[in-house]
């Protein structure tokens, strides 16, 4: 299998994977890094976003 | 049964359906009052140094992310489910991941901006991801479930 990178498509099995998961208050973060030699050559980012980013302020009941 | 104080839950779901309009405001025609179109969205995405949020009020490319097969303007929003309700919440989620195919975004950027495309790009929200690259790659922001509660959009 091929991976299209910054310096055309190599085999997958040139390069290495890796992936790094980052999460952060409302979000899950992937980012698979492909390496030629050390190098980034390719970098694929998958972003969940898990949480709405507020609930929108409609006050009820605020009638006295 | 007492009567309750309440925002009708039809009311919050006829808000993002159009329904209501309780002051005047310039829109790009729906083509028939009784037939109408849905708008289009699109998401933009932002550099880390840019300064969207809440008080944002439309589509801008000041501060965009730029970089190879990324358009000014960002991709078009999937929206194939209209918004809905469930107890009290309406709410709206777009029906499909965004994604932004094959580029490389080499400035880091934080956020995406949905905006109403049809509408003079007027603004929805805006969603910091926290800082992130991309490099001959794909990414993909998928949506929260589309319930009450975790939906894009909720007006509770």
């Amino acid at each position: 299998m091929q991976v299209m990178t910054v310096k055309g498509p190599y085999d997958l099995e040139r390069l290495n994977v890796t992936d790094v998961v980052e999460i952060c208050d409302n979000t899950r973060k992937v980012a698979t890094e492909f390496r030629l030699n050390g190098e980034l050559v390719r970098r694929d980012v998958a972003v969940s976003m898990l949480m709405p980013p507020e609930s929108a302020a409609m006050t009820e009941g605020v009638l006295s | 049964m007492a009567n309750t104080t309440a925002i009708c839950t039809s009311f919050k779901n006829e808000l993002m359906l159009g329904a209501h309009q309780f002051g005047s405001v310039t829109i790009v025609s729906r083509t028939s009052l009784t037939a109408p179109t849905t708008d289009s969205f699109k998401a933009a995405l932002y550099l880390v140094s840019a300064t969207y949020g809440a008080s944002t009020t439309a589509y801008s490319a000041t501060g965009e992310v730029s970089g190879t097969n990324y358009s000014a303007g960002g991709v078009s929003v999937t929206n194939a489910t209209a918004p809905t309700t469930s107890g009290t919440t309406a709410f709206w989620t777009p029906s499909a991941s965004i994604v932004y195919t094959t580029v490389t975004l080499s400035t880091a950027f934080d956020s995406v901006l949905i905006y109403n495309s049809t509408q003079s790009n007027r603004a929805v929200l805006v969603y910091n991801f926290g800082s992130t690259t991309v490099t001959a790659g794909t990414l993909t922001l998928t949506m929260p479930s589309n319930a009450a509660g975790t939906a894009l959009i909720n007006l509770a």
